[in-house]
């Protein structure tokens, strides 16, 4: 495939990153083709049009917020479907063609790819100010080899929905350690056998790479020219053992991520707790409207008493892809959009989007009392959890490959008695396969 | 006898495997957002909510479902409508005049029959986006009216179905290969060009990836990508609004299969005889 080749011919990150740093040393857009002119104007004259593409919801009313106060830069949005249901291939395609969008919402764990497929601007020199505005870690999520290539806007730092009805109950406490958790998890089983104090997905590599960045796992890393691919490390197999644990006692309830049965388990309180992202907020409060009232949020369990480090699970910084006519302004709007007090005010009550600012947290709507979780301003939890976030994990240039082999081999080790640890090696084997036949150098560890 | 009783019984089973989706479909397509995960899922639930779920498919993003249908319908029928005469042209051209190269050009025809749609369609994006027709109905319908498969198919009825010796009588009569193509030939191949009208239009209904690549603009969305959007927002719940919205939007498609049915098995049958 082309998409193969093209990759073979820019050996590996160096090579890509290699690549941004020529376009920003020579100055002009590269790639073929800008929506305005030939060369990059050194001080904008008349207003400058940035084109906008993503999806998440109150996108569309903070470009409109944006263009009645900047008359000099005008963002145009266009609603595109979401990357994972073809929204990326459109990107890419439209790279390809010369006509892509200065600015385009990435997913955290699809920038890699687009970087080895050579769709992004480097955005350094322009964001550099800003960046103490954010929180380190999410800087930290989208910057490769020293050069940053996207702003950070929202983040899914994690927490724990519990039922504080079921809990009290069974006098069971909210755990704080894992620990406390697993003990609480035999206890709710054996007071009440139709009840577990948690689920499992087998299919949400997602939610499990949340436990183990909280562990202190980072799958993927670049080391020189080539890729490390770590999804065996020692914090992951820690997190991989602990699960183990809960399923071989039978403790938690399996079922796949957002499927009918998981939410009827919600429903009628056979599940009563889940440690997730901050987004599965509004889901819970949408999906299962019949047990309002019931529930609450604690931060996350931590491994060790009294440390807390929190897992993160989404967001989505936005790019500058390649060919952009106007980077600046690109990213002199995202900053804003991502740190502008009353435009991501908006994006938390229009869309439900989770801060990554530094100051985020001070937010008014972070304040609000929640009537589904009992009037609990449950935003206040995750905002103490973001500045606690583990910074390390990186995620690879194949992210939907490795996400197929998690699903299939986690999958499959559930359900026919074999071990996370086991399935996790094969993961592991996949992932590092999938990146050699990008035809990009690879190292395990 | 015994054999009739296993085959009905197969065939029925096959019938409940493919129909059971559809029934779950309808059957959530009534609950209120509250009931989808609280009742049992192919059965109603408690209040019969299918208006309140129609409304709000309808009023959702300021009534965009409806614009979606109707670009739907846009893109299938004339999509379907442009496939079938290009095709009918084409296949009465390669089965009834005899002319140099004719084998290389139904050869051509034949191998693009094997290259999947989605293989084609980053090409065609670059190919539009020089031409300007990104972003505009063309650049979905334009391509939607190829079908190598329609030419075959009425390359192959024409040859079996439209005898020369009419042909050579209409020439007789003084009328013009245009004439003698949309008075004669276009009716003896109805049966034919019925069937690859339907698969035409079915094909681009259910179209995705490439009004996906090609459009930006909402209201130029087909329903295929409006309710993927929906499907994909995880904050504000809209599950109700896509399976709704997902019901409606068959309701053509069987429309239009229950209408031209019986021209349909007029075909098969045909066929049967004349092969």
């Amino acid at each position: 495939m082309g998409v193969t080749e093209k990759a073979r011919r820019s050996a590996g990150v160096a090579a890509g990153v290699a690549a941004i740093l020529m376009v920003a040393a020579c100055g002009s857009g590269g790639g073929g083709g800008t929506d305005v002119g030939g060369d990059r104007p050194a001080a904008s004259v008349g207003p400058v049009t940035v084109e906008w593409w993503g999806w998440a919801p109150g996108y569309d009313k903070a470009a409109e917020a944006w263009n009645a106060s900047h008359p000099d830069i005008q963002v145009k949005y266009a609603q595109i479907e979401p990357g994972s249901k073809g929204g990326y291939q459109k990107m890419l395609g439209a790279v390809k063609a010369g006509n892509a969008p200065c600015l385009a919402q990435v997913g955290g764990e699809t920038l890699a790819s687009f970087l080895v497929e050579g769709a992004l601007e480097d955005i350094t020199d322009y964001a550099k100010e800003s960046n103490a505005k954010f929180q380190p870690w999410a800087v930290n999520s989208v910057t490769f080899g020293g050069r940053q290539v996207a702003v950070p806007v929202d983040s899914g730092p994690m927490g724990m929905f519990y039922r504080k009805d079921i809990l009290a109950k069974h006098k069971i406490d909210v755990p704080k350690t894992w620990d406390e958790f697993a003990a609480a998890a035999e206890k709710l089983h054996a007071a009440d056998p139709k009840a577990f104090l948690t689920s499992f997905n087998p299919d949400d590599m997602y939610g499990f790479s949340g436990y183990a960045r909280q562990a202190g796992a980072s799958w993927f890393s670049t080391a020189g020219d080539a890729w490390k691919v770590s999804i065996t490390d020692e914090p992951t197999l820690k997190v991989a053992n602990y699960w183990q644990g809960l399923l071989d006692k039978k403790l938690v309830d399996v079922k796949p991520a957002w499927s009918d049965a998981w939410f009827k388990d919600f429903t009628d309180g056979r599940i009563a707790s889940l440690v997730g992202a901050v987004w599965m907020t509004k889901v819970l409060e949408d999906s299962i409207p019949k047990t309002s009232g019931k529930w609450a949020v604690a931060p996350m369990p931590s491994w060790e008493a009294g440390a807390t480090v929190t897992g993160n699970v989404g967001g989505s910084p936005n790019a500058v892809l390649k060919g952009c006519a106007h980077p600046k302004e690109a990213v002199e709007f995202a900053t804003w959009l991502a740190t502008d007090q009353s435009a991501f005010d908006d994006l938390v009550v229009n869309g439900g989007l989770f801060p990554t600012s530094a100051d985020g947290t001070s937010l008014p709507s972070m304040k609000a009392p929640r009537p589904f979780y009992g009037d609990q301003p449950v935003f206040e939890v995750f905002s103490e959890a973001a500045k606690t976030v583990a910074p390390s994990f990186g995620w690879g240039p194949t992210t939907p490959a490795v996400n197929d082999a998690f699903n299939s081999a986690v999958g499959e080790a559930v359900a026919k008695g074999g071990t996370l640890a086991d399935a996790l090696k094969a993961v592991q084997e996949k992932a590092v396969a999938s990146i050699k036949d990008k035809g990009l150098s690879v190292t395990e560890g | 006898m015994r054999a009739q009783v296993l085959t009905t019984a197969f065939l029925f089973v096959v019938a409940v495997y493919i129909l059971l989706p559809v029934w779950w479909m309808v059957v959530s397509a009534t609950k209120s957002a509250a009931d989808l995960f609280d009742t049992p899922g192919l059965w109603f639930g408690g209040d019969l909510h299918l208006a309140g779920n129609i409304d709000r498919v309808m009023s959702q993003d300021g009534g965009l479902y409806s614009r979606w249908l109707l670009n739907t319908l846009i893109y299938s029928g004339g999509g379907a409508l442009g496939a079938t005469l290009l095709a009918a042209m084409a296949g009465y051209a390669l089965a009834k005049y005899p002319f140099r190269g004719r084998g290389v050009v139904f050869a051509i025809v034949m191998g693009a029959v094997l290259i999947p749609a989605p293989l084609i369609t980053l090409p065609l994006y670059l190919l539009e986006s020089r031409i300007g027709l990104l972003n505009t109905m063309w650049g979905v319908l334009l391509p939607c009216m190829v079908s190598p498969f329609g030419v075959y198919l009425a390359r192959a009825y024409a040859e079996a179905a439209v005898p020369d010796t009419l042909l050579e009588a209409g020439r007789i009569d003084g009328a013009g290969e245009l004439r003698i193509f949309f008075t004669v030939g276009i009716r003896l191949m109805a049966p034919a060009l019925v069937t690859l009208f339907l698969f035409q239009f079915v094909a681009i209904w259910n179209n995705f990836f490439l009004p996906m690549m090609v459009l930006n603009d909402q209201a130029l969305w087909p329903v295929t990508l409006g309710l993927v959007k929906w499907h994909g927002i995880r904050t504000g719940f809209l599950r109700d609004a896509v399976v709704t919205g997902a019901l409606i939007s068959i309701v053509p498609v069987i429309l239009a299969f229950v209408s031209l049915q019986r021209f349909w098995k007029a075909d098969l049958a045909a066929g049967s005889v004349k092969l």
